[in-house]
């Protein structure tokens, strides 16, 4: 079974994505806060990691560098599930090694449908 | 050998007959011979020889014959003998079996020994004993049956005597066998079982069977509820007899006892039920239906068909056409869930979750279905009401997004049109616009509607017809049927075929700008919450209507202001090359005078001064033959000169006959339109100039502006001349100009050497002029390589100069305080009088703030969008997991209130978009009241308890001297406690302090909220307030930007201030001064 980690400050999109992964028959770890994040990653070896952008203490964009500079982490993808929709947002995302940057407001089908190709093809 | 045995009995009866008849024979044949004897010596012929002869041959006849009945004898002797052998032991064989069948020895088997009527006889007895046994055997086995029967049993005659009864009926009963036959059936029976049994048996006299629950006395127990199977003993066709075979039912009883306990308690179960449940068989009918179920859909629908209750239709559903729950789970035998239309009992229609489930017999047939309904009609309504809600913030999203994006009228009104009668599903609308000069409103944009009817309504006078009406009343017109409103009595819409119509106006700031409508060629009932989108809509559209005309007004004026700087700019050249080119100010000023008289295409301008004596007299004049000198106005008179003169104030009377409280003289009676400019310098006045005109003229404020600028470069020029006459006329006129002029000015030669650069273009460098004079302008800027871009273009607007030609271009400016300015830069050749380029000038205008109005935008939109984002997120999300029946149960319900929350953040943050709107446009109501800030506080600390708590943080409040009595606007007023007490919290690390106070200050209440929180950094503070801007805290928190902004707006609208001071790490206090206005 695919293992997914999500981290969103958001509790109700949090607990959404989460829903709607684990009923596709997915592991799902959901975190609501990123500071510890990254104990939480190396533990747990996930498949995939969703990240949202905005979260205070530490942003999803400086998670995604430290996760992505880490030579035993850098090959969990990652995905960017962000309000932030400007295309210089999405630019900056993409060049700090994000797999797939995906704009709310989203569809959890469509989510779920990235998701599992994403997983499909690792 | 002979197989019959009669024979040889023939032949030895006939033996032993025969030896009789000799010896019988003999004996008469000795008696008569003697006799003859005797007879023939009485005759006496018989010699003595004779008589002896006869005497021998008789006795040798009689010895032969008894020899031969003796031979006789002994062979029917020894015949027999055998014979009866023979038949002795077959005989005895048989008695021998008889014997042994009289002493119950049923296991004989005899020897057939012959083959004769014996040996028949000993098989025929053989088959009997084996008959007799296997009867036997069976009897006995039913025997064993009975008492072994754990039921017990008892037969009885037919006068009820207990002629039987099996051991079962000892045990269950204590009664011995002997105690029990013989005795009525009665004897072991109650009252009232006496009286069932007497019932059952006048059945039982008619030969028939049946089943009933009586009870019998026990010996040891009391009574033993039982149940007894009767039945008839018949015999050749009568009944001889009755059978009982007696159930135990105590067990039954207490079994059926917990049976109806269970399943009264499953009924209640299934009766406290909220969901309707129901049983429903193969035929459709409702074999149970529980509480719900009834209450939902009438007492007494047991029995009936489904159909026929919920869907009031008396055939199936299925052969409708229409999906059954139930048949699915017939065909498919497996659970199925659905939602289904039902009516209720009083016919109205409710929405059910329908779960149907398969009742399987053992063979795992579906024999029944159950189905569970629940009326999810509320739910249904809610979610109707979410996705209706979440249409309609999607739709005034993108119409928000639509109206803040484009300024292109056409796309906007196109647009929102289409969303609205999109959303709520209407065939058509239109959006009038009001012309205010002739009081009509013209449909400009429509839908829905052929040209020919637009060109004949779509000009309507304002109070004509219904639009005209809503634009008169600025009242809403709103009807699910315009055809039988009363008050569409005299509209063309009446016969038009609409329906279903709404008009709403669409109010500006100030006034109203125009109506829109919305139609439905069917009947429709516009809800409250429609009208309220519609209203908020309209009010959209209002602001982005003023937005268009703002824009299109700003760009006219641009232009404008452009063209009037360049002709500015000319006239001020002309100006300054005059002043430069005589020596004479006297001609000077005649000749500038003229200048302004034409530029401002005036009738007449004339300039005075005041004499030594304090007159007024003629310093110049343009358009008019005065001589100069003459005293115009003597001291003393009330003159528009000198009443612009006192106030240094410019003067426009546009009718100078309706002025009484002016003098005017004779000289300037004909003219209508009066513009006097003051001419001062410092506190000092030396005279005006006046423009006038024969016509009405309302000058612009623009040219009020040009005249004061000019105004003062000649009351300079004057001035100066007065003082340095020649001196100033050397230093040239221009540089004065430049001096005043705020944007920057730098001159150069054909060879691009600075000749000169104003005050304002040294400033915005950030440099001496002296130090710049005789540089290449390009070098100027070379200290910074930030400047590469601007030097570059410097070098194209200098060619383009060269040319003759203007240029404008935009670059950033690296100064040499370090700060970057946008600028705008424009270059122009300067020309000598005979009109050869001898240099170029360049201007340069900061346009920061055109800049930043253009990122504050940017910033909007992207903070709208970015804020509306989440929440819509949630919604999106949440509701299509929902509507994909994903969620269930009390998660869905979960969802839906997660929804419902968001739904409101997005209409809070909508909430306060439209109260800063509201309460800028100064269109909020102010409801004035005292407050008690005390409780306020309170509120506000209740309000952020589970913040404050979480984040450990130490809150305290107090209230210092005597805030009594201040009256404002309380809703407002704890709106902006808790935006700064948010802000606060939401910006400070765990553990740090927060602080309100509220005290007297002087004259006012001062309200502070302070923390130790992160801090703003200086480059943000200076925005703070500002809408949607959002420091450098916005990555790692979320906010809209507005709190603050709506905190200013509060401050202000009570005639407050709002004031932060922060240091980056250290805290924020913010202060809040609101004056007590007097009578407080």
């Amino acid at each position: 079974m695919s293992k997914v980690i999500v981290i969103d400050d958001e509790p109700f999109i949090l607990m959404m994505v989460e829903d709607k992964l684990k009923r596709a028959g997915l592991e799902v770890i959901a975190l609501r806060e990123s500071v510890n994040a990254i104990d939480v990653i190396r533990k747990e070896r996930p498949d995939l990691i969703i990240l949202d952008w905005m979260m205070p203490e530490l942003s999803g964009i400086e998670l995604c560098r430290m996760l992505k500079s880490d030579p035993e982490l850098s090959s969990i993808p990652i995905f960017m599930l962000t309000a932030k929709g400007q295309e210089e947002d999405e630019k900056l995302g993409l060049k700090c090694g994000v797999s797939r940057y995906i704009t709310k407001p989203f569809s959890p089908k469509a989510l779920l449908q990235i998701v599992l190709s994403e997983l499909k093809g690792t | 050998m002979l197989t019959s045995k009669l024979p040889y009995k023939f032949l030895v009866m006939f033996l032993v007959f025969s030896c009789v008849l000799i010896v019988a024979f003999s004996l008469l044949v000795y008696h008569d011979s003697g006799k003859m004897i005797k007879d023939i010596e009485a005759i006496g012929t018989l010699t003595p020889e004779q008589k002896a002869v006869y005497t021998r041959y008789m006795k040798d006849i009689t010895e032969s014959l008894v020899s031969l009945a003796f031979y006789v004898f002994v062979l029917a002797f020894i015949l027999s003998l055998f014979f009866s052998r023979k038949f002795l032991v077959p005989v005895r064989e048989l008695y021998r079996g008889a014997k042994a069948l009289k002493d119950g020895n049923l296991d004989i088997k005899l020897d057939v020994i012959t083959n004769d009527e014996l040996g028949e006889v000993t098989k025929a007895f053989n088959d009997m004993a084996e008959a007799l046994r296997k009867k036997t055997d069976e009897l006995m086995r039913k025997e064993l049956y009975v008492s072994a029967m754990l039921d017990p049993l008892w037969i009885a005659d037919m006068d009820n005597i207990i002629i039987d009864i099996n051991p079962a009926f000892t045990r269950l009963f204590g009664y011995e066998r002997d105690e029990v036959i013989g005795s009525s059936i009665f004897d072991f029976l109650d009252e009232e079982s006496e009286k069932i049994m007497r019932r059952q048996f006048h059945e039982r006299d008619k030969g028939i069977a049946s089943t009933y629950q009586i009870s019998i006395i026990s010996k040891t127990e009391g009574l033993i509820p039982v149940l007894i199977s009767g039945a008839p003993l018949i015999e050749n066709g009568e009944v001889i007899g009755k059978i009982g075979i007696i159930k135990d039912f105590r067990h039954e009883l207490a079994l059926r006892d917990a049976l109806k306990e269970e399943r009264d308690y499953t009924e209640a179960i299934m009766d406290s039920m909220v969901d309707a449940l129901l049983v429903i068989d193969r035929e459709y009918r409702i074999v149970k239906a529980n509480m719900a179920a009834r209450v939902s859909a009438g007492q007494n629908i047991t029995g009936k068909h489904c159909h026929s209750v919920f869907h009031a239709s008396g055939e199936w559903c299925f052969l409708r056409g229409m999906e059954c729950p139930v048949k699915i789970v017939f065909d498919t035998g497996k659970p199925y869930k659905t939602i289904h239309e039902h009516s209720d009992a009083t016919g109205s229609s409710i929405f059910h979750e329908i779960i149907a489930y398969p009742v399987k017999d053992r063979y795992g047939e579906v024999k029944h279905a159950v189905e569970i309904m629940r009326d999810i009609t509320e739910r249904k309504r809610f979610e109707d009401e979410i996705e209706l809600k979440n249409r309609e913030l999607t739709t005034l999203n993108s119409i928000s997004k639509i109206l803040s994006r484009s300024l292109k009228a056409e796309d906007i009104f196109n647009n929102v049109l289409d969303r609205i009668v999109d959303l709520l599903g209407m065939d058509g609308g239109g959006i009038f616009f009001l012309d205010e000069m002739n009081r009509v409103l013209k449909c400009k944009y429509h839908r829905g509607m052929s040209e020919d009817f637009i060109k004949s309504t779509g000009r309507i006078k304002v109070g004509d017809d219904i639009p005209g009406r809503v634009a008169l009343t600025g009242q809403s017109i709103i009807t699910p049927d315009i055809s039988k409103d009363t008050r569409s009595e005299r509209s063309v819409l009446r016969h038009s075929g609409i329906k279903g119509y709404a008009c709403i106006p669409i109010r500006g700031k100030e006034k109203l700008l125009g109506v829109f409508f919305i139609f439905s060629f069917n009947p429709y009932v516009f809800t409250p919450e429609e009208e309220r989108i519609l209203n908020s809509i309209s009010e959209m559209m209002g602001i982005a209507f003023e937005n268009i005309r703002l824009y299109e007004k700003m760009r006219e004026l641009y232009e404008q202001q452009r063209l009037r700087r360049a002709s500015e700019q000319k006239n001020l050249l002309d100006l300054s090359s005059m002043l430069a080119s005589t020596l004479d100010i006297k001609s000077v000023l005649a000749s500038s005078l003229s200048l302004i008289k034409d530029s401002c295409k005036a009738d007449l301008a004339w300039m005075l001064e005041t004499d030594d004596k304090g007159d007024l007299i003629l310093k110049t004049a343009s358009g008019n033959e005065i001589e100069e000198g003459t005293v115009i106005y003597p001291d003393g008179t009330s003159c528009i000169e000198k009443y612009a003169m006192e106030r240094k104030t410019p003067v426009v009377v546009s009718e100078i006959a309706s002025e009484p409280k002016f003098y005017v003289s004779e000289r300037v009676k004909s003219f209508n339109t009066a513009i006097s400019i003051p001419l001062y310098i410092g506190k000092k006045t030396l005279g005006a100039f006046t423009l006038y005109y024969r016509m009405f003229k309302e000058p612009k404020e623009e040219m009020i502006h040009f005249l004061q600028t000019v105004g003062s470069i000649l009351a300079v020029s004057i001035e100066r001349s007065r003082l340095y006459e020649r001196a100033i006329i050397e230093k040239g006129m221009a540089d004065t100009i430049l001096e005043s002029i705020a944007d920057g000015v730098m001159t150069v030669d054909i060879e691009g050497k600075v000749i000169s650069m104003n005050r304002a273009a040294e400033e915005m460098i950030g440099l001496s002029p002296r130090g710049a004079v005789g540089m290449q302008a390009c070098d100027v800027f070379r200290y910074n390589e930030g400047n590469t871009e601007l030097r570059w273009r410097m070098g194209e607007c200098l060619e383009a100069a060269m040319q003759g030609n203007l240029k404008t271009v935009e670059a950033y400016l690296y100064n040499h305080e370090g700060k970057v300015i946008p600028l705008m830069l424009k270059s122009a050749p300067v020309r000598d009088q005979k009109g050869e380029i001898v240099g170029v000038v360049y201007v340069l205008r900061d346009i920061s703030r055109e800049r930043e109005i253009d990122r504050m935008k940017t910033e909007f939109v992207k903070a709208v969008s970015h804020e509306f984002r989440t929440p819509l997120s949630a919604i999106v999300g949440m509701t299509e997991m929902v509507l994909d029946g994903e969620v269930t149960g009390i998660r869905s319900k979960d969802y839906l209130s997660m929804i419902l929350s968001e739904g409101r953040r997005l209409s809070d943050m909508v909430s306060d978009l439209l109260d800063i709107a509201r309460i800028e446009s100064g269109r909020e109501l102010f409801r004035e009241k005292e407050i008690d800030f005390e409780s306020a506080l309170k509120d506000v600390e209740r309000a952020f308890k589970s913040q404050i708590e979480k984040k450990e943080i130490k809150f305290s409040s107090r209230i210092e001297g005597d805030v009594k009595g201040y009256k404002g606007d309380e809703e407002k007023l704890k709106q902006l406690l808790r935006n700064l007490v948010e802000n606060s919290v939401t910006y400070s690390d765990r553990g740090c302090a927060v602080e309100v106070v509220v005290r007297r200050h002087g004259n006012s209440i001062q309200i502070v909220v302070r923390d130790e929180g992160w801090g703003i950094a200086e480059e943000d503070l200076k925005h703070i307030g500002e809408k949607f801007y959002r420091g450098r805290h916005a990555a790692r928190t979320k906010g809209t930007g507005l709190g603050l902004s709506l905190c200013k707006d509060i401050a202000k609208m009570h005639g407050g201030t709002l004031h932060v001071t922060s240091k980056r790490g250290e805290g924020t206090t913010v202060v809040v001064e609101l004056p007590i206005r007097e009578g407080e």
